[in-house]
């Protein structure tokens, strides 16, 4: 339909080596060593709190017990006693909360940690997120199908490729969940424990939610819902690839139905997802618009990273087909995703702070403590005021540098609001960012890098005979 | 403000060139805006991708529009809720602040009433749809239906009308006329074949 510029479609295979291998490489060998130092440093600084821990919880136990009988006796009294308490400015910190006489409602009981925890948990932190971003790029090339849209036809094979990688993803938070879910979530600690209604330190609330939250259907949904994913991503590639071998509008028509079912079932499975492996770390808390803000992280990763991919092929003379109206456009979805994540941000925060319930506010009381109010007000600066403010001219959308600058901020702040939703819950006494969680994310980008990028290298980088192969390369956004 | 060109009746005599092939339509608007001549606008039943880069039009201003409507509206929201909650009767409901966090609903939802009005608004304008738009403006019936136009001044023309009228039959038009305003909503439409001297 366009003219001005000839367009000549035509394979590209990318060679993965030189610079890209090396980089990926020693960002995983960088990594590894970072993480040992790391390892040891907790090891050092964890072995002699874990006694004093012990200790602190037998006592705490008792006062636990106490509190919640007196309650049960009299809840006006507890009430009162919750005002009582917030004047008194006492540590929420997970145990430390305990120390007071005066029991919040619904208190996290948490059990002390051992110093490994910390390990195993930033693998499971890391591990989700390259979960989310993966299999936001299945779902990226499944809106595609499903929307009709052709502009993205182009750089479709990215997405296509990172969605390769979140089996490993899965696979990392199943083991993570049976070597150290014990301590990572408090409800598995519970469910082991077996407590009886009028037991002491029976937890009603943990109680009612065991029929979801039990070691079962736990397992069975992080085997089964990544497994039914891998199954759709297979799908949806290998009718990909027969199409550029074998053309025609067959392979389309298929995918737009698998894309449909995929994105129905990817609704309901991201959400329990996120219930199961994110949620219940704070599992005495729920939110209701949790499954929903964990997509929009997710997907807003996913774009970043589909651009940072898109920009470096494009570096490096492939995707010749790719002009800067994709590239505008790939920022257009950041900037509105970014704003799309900070109302469902806002929206629970919002209503969690202005209702000031203690068994909901106590999430966000925790994470207004030191050292995760960096961290708080971190998540809004990179994650919406950055975007916000950089993306909203079209002179930076479409500016390469500019882009980069922004997906790394996107990036950075998006693995911050993970922090935020996994450590304050875990381990609130001993998060800290240090060698452990950048070595350990260092190890992860490694892997991501070598993993996504050989599988690009491996077929071509344009879907050739893709109906809408021809629209995309003509897309044009206007003046 | 706007470029007075811009409007058929503004000048003495305008050419039409019809065509029912958009890809043919946008192919000649291309050759005709780089003869040089004066394209007034062009009119589509249909949205025609790349149409404003081969028109040469300038980037909107609306995006600038949009910014100005949106901060007239945070400001609005501000104000109001500065003025009832904390100033005229200072409320505090839930042991809140009376001013901070909880104006974020309204002031979002305000900026973006403000921008989606105003941008309605300068839309309707601009594309001189509001009430009392200029009836001139309409040069065939079928341009709402099937039918791609043209509109060139050819007052001091650059490109001489049988060089124009040439282009546009041989890019694919149907049919080409020739108006001339004598007053306001005032004209007589002339057709002119191809060939035909002028």
């Amino acid at each position: 339909m366009s003219h001005g510029h000839d367009i000549h479609i035509h394979q590209e295979n990318y060679t993965f080596s030189g610079k890209a291998k090396t980089f990926s490489l020693s960002l995983l060998v960088i990594g590894l060593i970072l993480t040992v130092i790391g390892i040891f440093m907790a090891y050092n600084a964890g072995s002699h709190d874990s006694h004093h821990d012990n200790k602190k919880h037998e006592t705490v136990k008792g006062h636990e017990v106490e509190g919640k009988n007196a309650q049960a006796e009299n809840p006006a009294e507890g009430a009162v006693s919750a005002s009582h308490a917030e004047e008194s400015h006492f540590n929420i910190h997970g145990i430390d909360l305990q120390h007071n006489d005066e029991v919040l409602h619904p208190v996290p009981v948490e059990h002390p940690k051992p110093w490994y925890t910390k390990v195993w948990l930033n693998l499971l932190m890391n591990g989700y997120f390259l979960l989310l971003i993966s299999v936001c790029g299945l779902f990226f090339v499944a809106l595609q199908y499903v929307a009709n849209a052709g502009w993205a036809t182009v750089l479709l094979r990215v997405p296509q490729a990172m969605g390769t990688i979140f089996p490993v993803g899965a696979l990392l938070i199943l083991l993570v969940f049976f070597i150290d879910g014990e301590n990572i979530y408090h409800w598995v600690h519970y469910e082991h424990a077996h407590i009886k209604p009028g037991e002491p330190g029976f937890d009603k609330i943990l109680d009612n939610k065991s029929w979801f939250l039990n070691t079962n259907m736990a397992v069975g949904f992080l085997v089964c819902v990544p497994l039914v994913w891998w199954l759709f991503g297979k799908k949806l590639r290998s009718m990909s690839f027969r199409e550029d071998s074998e053309g025609g509008l067959t392979f389309f028509n298929k995918s737009i139905r698998f894309s449909a079912a995929f994105i129905f079932i990817f609704a309901f499975t991201l959400s329990i997802l996120s219930w199961v492996i994110t949620m219940s770390v704070d599992a005495h808390w729920y939110s209701t618009v949790f499954s929903i803000y964990n997509f929009a992280t997710g997907w807003v990763s996913c774009l970043a990273v589909i651009t940072l991919i898109v920009l470096y092929l494009k570096r490096n003379g492939y995707l010749n087909l790719v002009t800067d109206e994709h590239i505008h456009d790939l920022g257009k979805f950041m900037f509105a995703f970014s704003i799309f994540w900070t109302y469902l941000w806002l929206a629970q925060f919002l209503l969690i702070w202005y209702a000031d319930i203690p068994e909901e506010a106590v999430y966000y009381y925790q994470r207004w403590q030191m050292p995760f109010k960096v961290n708080w007000f971190a998540n809004i600066v990179l994650n919406f005021l950055v975007p916000f403010l950089v993306l909203m001219t079209r002179n930076n959308k479409r500016n390469p540098k500019v882009l980069t600058f922004v997906c790394i901020c996107l990036l950075v702040g998006h693995w911050n609001d993970l922090y935020l939703m996994f450590m304050p819950g875990a381990i609130p006494n001993q998060a800290q960012i240090g060698l452990l969680e950048i070595g350990m994310t260092m190890t992860f980008m490694g892997i991501f890098i070598y993993w996504v990028l050989t599988a690009l290298s491996k077929q071509g980088l344009m879907p050739v005979k893709h109906p809408y192969l021809e629209e995309s390369a003509h897309h044009d956004v206007g003046v | 403000m706007i470029d007075s060109k811009l409007y058929l009746d503004r000048n003495k005599t305008v050419m039409f060139g019809i065509f029912e092939n958009p890809d043919k339509f946008l192919d000649t608007v291309g050759k005709i805006h780089k003869k040089g001549a004066n394209i007034i606008d062009c009119y589509t039943p249909f949205p025609v991708h790349g149409i404003e880069k081969a028109m040469g039009l300038k980037r909107s201003l609306l995006p600038v529009g949009a910014f100005i409507f949106g901060c007239c509206g945070f400001l609005t929201a501000a104000s109001i809720q500065w003025y009832m909650m904390r100033y005229d009767w200072p409320m505090i409901i839930g042991g809140k602040p009376t001013i901070g966090i909880s104006f974020m609903p309204v002031l979002f939802e305000m900026s973006v009433l403000f921008t989606a009005f105003g941008l309605a608004f300068i839309f309707f304008f601009r594309s001189k749809m509001l009430h009392g738009k200029i009836p001139s403006e309409r040069v065939d019936m079928r341009q709402t239906d099937d039918r791609l136009v043209i509109a060139i001044a050819t007052d001091n023309a650059a490109v001489s009308k049988s060089e124009l009228t040439d282009m546009l039959f041989d890019g694919g038009a149907v049919e080409v006329k020739e108006r001339t305003n004598h007053d306001y909503e005032d004209f007589t439409d002339v057709e002119i074949k191809r060939g035909s001297n002028i």
